[in-house]
């Protein structure tokens, strides 16, 4: 047997095999594991989407890096953790997520304050009032600094700080909160009329 | 639709176009028809080289990152490009060439140079046919008719150039070089061609069809510069001796050379002597290209036709896509016969650009004017009634000069204008025929069917006008 036929058959029978291996096998991509995070999470086996999405972002932090993944990752985890009530675990994920945001975005970008509000929520379920309304205050300096005192989203943020206070039994000044965000929600009303 | 009936439409589709063109391939060596199981072999092993390169094509598409390569990130051009040329088109040339070289090129029954393009075009068309299928059964119809016209014709061509050059190899002095050389050129084709197809960008479309266009041109080239020499090695005159063996004072034609090649009772490095020079030469040079300067002296090259029942099955199994091989096969056989000034190559390539342009600047001029034609609008059944009207022309036209010769040879020739009004209806009809049609594929399959049953009468006649030439030329 010439060396050419050796050679030639080594690539058809190892390679035929390695193909049929990887066939059967593929690997898994940060695709397939949100993919499959999806559908678990979609019939409510929150454990199994878990693990796809913890997965996924592990994928999605290896280079080269792909912020949008990274992002959508953390997001779908942090969710993931909230609906389990596992507040501590979210809590990580929901800090990483505003430094990733303050890092590609600047702190003053308002996905920035969207990230303060997440954060703040989970202070505010696990009755960590006082954290909670610095990061309030904080995305609310953030949101009216960049879209302005009357946009629609301010009076979001401030619905939830008036929730919070209502919380921390300051009913007066979650009052005034609400009469602004009523306000607010009024005129954008009347724009849109 | 059922999903077991709907699969199967789409293996129609899949493997319809390779097959269709490896029958015409097998059956473009008019002098002779080379061993059904070795032709298989080398279909086969082009469709199990498909396996090897997917998984290396595979890994190096994860080395490079390619799945999360933006077109606007700073390696796009430098990362595609290798993964054109290197991981795709090398992977698979190559991949064919060591299989073709390994398994075929040895073989006693390749005994001329001819043989190259037939198993090079098998090993081509069988890799086309098993890549198309897993293509073309998770994306659909749509990838399939693309493919038709793009990967399949171009696997098909490429394999015909590195079957060029490895027919060359085997019978010359320097065969490493035309090695080398064979797949160096298909490795750009094909490099070429994936850049393009990776790349993504507007024009990618227009660089794809070039290239196939230049594929199927060279090949259509090669292919008749071996059949050139296929006919000298058939009809020459010349004589040689053998230098071994018991019947040495036997003088050889060069086609007794070739018959004790595919016995194994000489191989290419044996010596002859030429009879008339006394000149000692191997079976090397003696097939070598330089005798093709012969062909000129050779007699007429006796021409068989085709048999109707295949040219049905051919044009069934390329959706109507063998026209252009007809089409081309006719004017060669006609020009060759009649030494008729004209070039069959560049008119079938007419044909094939004048009936596949159009669509594309009918699409482009949609997308720049914003403004599309419904499908079975009287502007789409306009256009396609139009580009019906220009494959007619040409087939007219064809026809038109071949009665003329036929007329005087056959009692009753077939009629050119009924012929062309029944093929531009069907082509009309055809076109216009919408996908959303309940049942679309198979009135298409019957449409197809009644266009082949049309152009089978010119093919009865083109049968009977061969057979009477042929044995006149005999008597």
């Amino acid at each position: 047997m010439t060396r050419t036929k050796i050679v030639a058959l080594i690539v058809a029978v190892v390679g035929s095999l390695l193909y049929v291996h990887s066939y059967l096998n593929p690997p898994e991509t940060w695709e397939s594991h949100n993919k499959k995070g999806v559908k678990a999470f979609q019939a409510s086996h929150f454990a199994e989407a878990e693990k796809h999405f913890i997965q996924a972002l592990e994928l999605a932090e290896t280079p080269p890096l792909n912020n949008d993944r990274l992002h959508f990752s953390l997001y779908q985890l942090a969710e993931i953790y909230r609906i389990q009530s596992k507040f501590a675990e979210a809590e990580l994920i929901l800090k990483q997520t505003l430094e990733v945001d303050e890092e590609l975005l600047g702190p003053e970008h308002p996905n920035v304050a969207f990230g303060l509000n997440n954060l703040a929520s989970n202070y505010r379920v696990r009755g960590r009032y006082e954290e909670a309304e610095a990061l309030l205050k904080k995305a609310l300096k953030v949101l009216e600094d960049s879209l302005g005192k009357e946009h629609a989203l301010v009076g979001n943020i401030l619905e939830h700080y008036a929730h919070l206070l209502h919380k921390m039994d300051r009913a007066e000044e979650a009052e005034k909160l609400e009469n602004r965000v009523q306000a607010i929600y009024s005129a954008q009303g009347m724009e849109n009329q | 639709m059922g999903e077991g009936m709907e699969t199967l439409r789409l293996l129609y589709i899949a493997i319809g176009p390779g097959i269709g063109i490896a029958v015409f391939v097998y059956y473009s060596n008019k002098l002779g028809r080379e061993p059904a199981n070795l032709v298989l072999k080398s279909f086969f092993l082009g469709g199990l080289a498909v396996l090897p390169t997917y998984y290396f094509e595979g890994v190096a598409g994860q080395i490079l990152g390619m799945q999360d390569l933006h077109e606007h990130s700073p390696l796009f051009w430098p990362k595609t490009l290798l993964y054109a040329f290197v991981g795709v088109a090398l992977a698979e040339e190559l991949c064919k060439f060591l299989f073709l070289k390994a398994f075929i090129f040895d073989e006693r029954e390749f005994n001329e140079p001819f043989d190259g393009i037939i198993y090079g075009g098998m090993i081509g068309c069988g890799f086309a046919t098993v890549e198309n299928i897993m293509y073309v059964l998770p994306h659909g119809q749509e990838v399939g008719f693309l493919r038709m016209v793009t990967a399949v014709p171009g696997h098909a061509f490429f394999g015909i150039i590195l079957g060029y050059f490895m027919g060359r190899a085997k019978f010359s002095l320097n065969g490493a070089r035309h090695l080398m050389h064979g797949l160096v050129v298909v490795v750009v084709l094909h490099g070429i061609y994936d850049t393009a197809a990776f790349s993504n960008a507007i024009w990618s479309i227009y660089l794809i069809f070039a290239i196939i266009l230049l594929g199927i041109y060279l090949g259509l080239k090669a292919k008749r510069e071996l059949e050139k020499l296929a006919a000298v090695i058939e009809l020459s005159a010349k004589q040689y001796f053998p230098l071994k063996g018991r019947k040495k004072d036997v003088p050889l034609h060069l086609r007794d050379i070739r018959s004790l090649l595919s016995k194994g009772k000489l191989v290419p490095e044996d010596n002859l002597v030429d009879k008339k020079s006394g000149k000692i030469k191997s079976v090397r040079e003696i097939f070598s290209a330089k005798i093709i300067s012969q062909y000129k002296g050779l007699p007429k090259t006796p021409f068989s036709g085709m048999p109707v029942k295949l040219f049905l099955i051919f044009y069934q199994m390329t959706f109507g896509f063998y026209l252009y091989f007809w089409f081309l096969g006719n004017y060669r056989d006609f020009a060759s016969y009649k030494k008729l000034k004209l070039n069959p190559e560049l008119l079938a390539l007419g044909l094939f650009i004048c009936t596949i342009l159009p669509y594309f600047v009918y699409g482009l001029l949609q997308r720049i004017s914003g403004f599309s034609f419904a499908s079975g609008s009287v502007a789409d059944i306009s256009f396609n009634l139009g580009v019906a009207a220009i494959e007619s022309s040409f087939l007219y036209f064809q026809f038109h000069r071949f009665s003329s010769y036929m007329e005087k040879k056959l009692e009753k020739s077939f009629s050119v204008p009924l012929v062309i009004l029944s093929f531009f209806i069907l082509s009309g009809l055809k076109k216009v025929l919408l996908p959303t049609t309940p049942f679309y594929l198979f009135w298409e399959m019957v449409l197809i069917f009644i266009q082949g049953s049309v152009l089978a009468f010119v093919q009865r006649d083109l049968n009977l006008y061969w057979k009477i030439e042929n044995e006149r030329n005999m008597h």
